[in-house]
């Protein structure tokens, strides 16, 4: 499998990385804690709702307290931040003021590509990223190469959302989907592409079902490659469809022809309103919802449909070129990728997945019964990896090939 | 006579408003010109190369951008004509016309003033959705059916609603200016002529007040063609307007040429629309001298 050989090899060419230059100037965890106290600040961007800003700087306050070191969260947008630190490049300002970066696949590759990012195998120095989940996830994220200078933090995920008081037979798999639509017309709707990650993991998810997940990426190649992108979109699948034609043969029989809601939120409101029955959904948005009020706990039921659906994102974090506090940055990355943070996730029932090994199984039961529509087993194996790149070319062509026709 | 002033002591004294402009506006609209032409790179590194291959992506026959900026700008358009029509309706109203509780009235009108864009855009997404209050009042009226979508529409119904009630303070408030400086004298003299209400308002009070009507119909047509939050909370997956396009282009997919022609086109079609704006003025005061 093409694929897991890059994978493997980009892993295994790391590693040696790490080893040559931890032979030389790398220090050892004791000496970056002790470097990071010496520096005793500092300064981690993120992004996200109120409800997030408040969540990290409250795991920000818990960092301070048990190094001393004064911390501070600010809270903006991935855009914004990988903007202010190419300005920082451009205008050569060795020194800024961000320390970590909280971001996601696209705009980690813009940040490398415009050589804001530390380029420092950071993942095999801080202790705490031994423990993830998947060694891959050390080498790529959404299949981009982060050469070991990104490191997940967490594990958002999309599964199909379905009411069970009116759904007692979900098209389990992604074969049956289209027939239950035309079953149950107008109660199944995705999120604009564009504008919510549900809706375009959904649509990586249909690419790689339709075409074959390994065939796929066998065939199209990565990093990225238009020419067999298109064409291939275009042309006939095993499953009867070219990806456009299976689109634009199920928005015919999905809620209001033509209208894909605008984001997650849109889309999770039809579903409150009882208005739609099936969706593909964040956890997350629907724990938060159902926190809120805004959606009966008794209707929601989760799955992830057969053969398989995209995992993430998982989105991470970095240390910019020209951070003044990089190793207080490093004890913070270690710190929010320890078990106790990791944990929390689930104690604050967000449905968000840790990204550390083992941190579900010693969950307490009662966080585990609150969440009991988590379906975790079915998250936890067999995912498929999506690619940004090609995730990025197919949200561009959705507009034009299904809302424009 | 006006006093004579050397030019060079002229443009001292400008100096430091011409300062700030360059600043503000003439050095960025001048990066974001040259960045249309691959002259200039914002938001990424990379060497920069003079191409027109932007330009000739957003005028290919067909193309989206072109459907956008069509978009954008009938759909502003109509919104600020129903937005003048009813703006000075409510003018004539409010001036004309006393009556009991007209302060509280004429302060509730002006609630949108205080209302920010994008708090205005999720109000009328929750009242206009499947579900909310207004729709299910206009379906119980059997106004529309219970399958006609009122926001992230095809026709941008959501938005032209958004936008007129965003507006209409604003524009009856430039209208109620431009009527407080007819003189009553005017008024009174057609008054005593014979003219009834409606003749006085359309052959005395309405060329009067052209000047101010079209400059507030231009002035709310601009702000909603260029404008982001309505259009982004309300507008549909498709047809877009071109400042949702420029926002995903250069935020979601790293296109930073293609944002660049389209706030070009947007700039131009801004200096087209004032250059009318002038021409339409100068020939009614030119009309009237």
């Amino acid at each position: 499998m093409k694929w897991k050989v890059m994978v493997t090899l980009g892993v295994l060419s790391a590693m040696l990385a790490f080893v040559v230059l931890a032979s030389g100037s790398i220090p050892s965890w004791d000496q970056v804690v002790k470097l990071a106290k010496q520096e005793g600040e500092v300064t981690w961007y993120g992004y996200g709702t109120d409800f997030d800003k408040t969540y990290y700087t409250g795991l920000i306050k818990g960092f301070e307290a048990e190094y001393g070191i004064k911390s501070t969260y600010v809270n903006g947008s991935w855009f914004d931040t990988v903007q202010k630190l190419i300005a920082e490049k451009k205008a050569g300002k060795e020194v800024g003021n961000a320390d970590l970066v909280f971001s996601w696949s696209v705009p980690f590759r813009n940040a490398w590509n415009a050589g804001v990012v530390w380029k420092y195998p950071v993942s095999y120095v801080v202790p705490n990223a031994r423990n993830v989940i998947d060694v891959d996830m050390l080498e790529y994220t959404d299949m981009l190469p982060v050469h070991g200078a990104f490191l997940p933090f967490l594990w958002w995920q999309v599964g199909f959302l379905y009411n069970k008081k009116m759904v007692k037979n979900p098209p389990k798999s992604l074969d049956d989907l289209l027939a239950w639509c035309k079953a149950h017309p107008g109660k199944f709707t995705y999120s604009d592409p564009n504008k919510g990650g549900s809706g375009h993991t959904f649509l990586m998810t249909i690419i790689e079902w339709l075409y074959g997940y390994n065939t796929y990426y066998n065939q199209m190649g990565l990093p990225f490659n238009n020419d067999l992108a298109e064409p291939l979109w275009n042309s006939k699948s095993p499953k009867g469809y070219s990806l456009w034609g299976y689109l634009n043969e199920l928005e015919k029989y999905m809620y209001q022809p033509g209208f894909y809601p605008a984001g997650n939120s849109a889309a999770i409101s039809l579903f409150s309103k009882n208005v739609v029955w099936l969706e593909p959904q964040w956890m997350d948005t629907t724990a938060e919802w159902v926190k809120e009020g805004m959606v009966d706990p008794n209707t929601v039921a989760f799955y992830i449909p057969k053969p398989s659906f995209d995992a993430g994102g998982m989105d991470g974090l970095f240390i910019p070129w020209n951070a003044p506090h990089k190793y207080a940055a490093m004890l913070l990355e270690n710190y929010l990728l320890s078990k106790e943070v990791q944990m929390k996730f689930i104690t604050a029932q967000r449905a968000i997945f840790p990204v550390i090994k083992g941190v579900w199984n010693s969950a307490p039961q009662s966080s585990k019964s609150t969440s009991y529509w988590i379906p975790f087993k079915e998250v936890t194996k067999n995912l498929w990896f999506r690619s940004a790149e090609y995730m990025d070319r197919a949200m561009k062509d959705w507009t034009d090939e299904v809302v424009r026709k | 006579m006006k006093p004579k002033v050397k030019t060079g002591i002229a443009l001292l004294y400008f100096s430091p408003i011409i300062i700030f402009y360059s600043f503000i506006f003439l050095i960025p609209l001048t990066l974001v010109m040259l960045q249309s032409l691959g002259l200039y790179n914002l938001g990424e590194i990379k060497a920069v190369k003079f191409t027109t291959d932007y330009y000739a992506t957003f005028f290919k026959a067909g193309s989206p951008y072109l459907e956008s900026l069509w978009f954008s700008f009938w759909n502003s358009a109509l919104a600020a004509l129903i937005i003048s029509v009813i703006s000075y309706l409510l003018a004539l109203f409010f001036h004309f016309i006393s009556f009991k509780g007209k302060s509280f009235v004429s302060a509730t009108y002006k609630i949108p003033l205080f209302v920010p864009y994008l708090i205005s855009a999720f109000s009328w997404w929750s009242l206009l959705s499947p579900g909310g209050y207004i729709q299910r009042i206009l379906v119980g009226m059997h106004v529309i059916g219970s399958g006609t979508q009122l926001i992230n529409d095809t026709h941008g119904i959501g938005i032209i609603v958004a936008n007129v009630w965003i507006n209409i303070p604003y524009m009856i408030l430039l209208l109620i200016g431009s009527l407080k400086m007819i003189d009553p004298s005017v008024i009174e003299a057609s008054r005593t002529l014979g003219a009834g209400f409606w003749q006085t308002v359309r052959k005395v009070i309405f060329p009067l007040t052209t000047p101010g009507f079209i400059a507030g119909t231009l002035l709310v047509f601009m702000g909603m063609f260029g404008a982001f939050s309505v259009p982004f909370i309300l507008g549909a997956s498709w047809p877009k307007y071109m400042s949702i396009t420029i926002y995903e282009d250069v935020v979601d997919h790293s296109k930073w040429g293609i944002g660049a022609v389209q706030a070009v086109i947007y700039m131009l079609a801004a200096l087209a629309i004032a250059y009318a704006y002038t021409k339409i003025i100068r020939r009614i005061q030119g009309g009237r001298g």
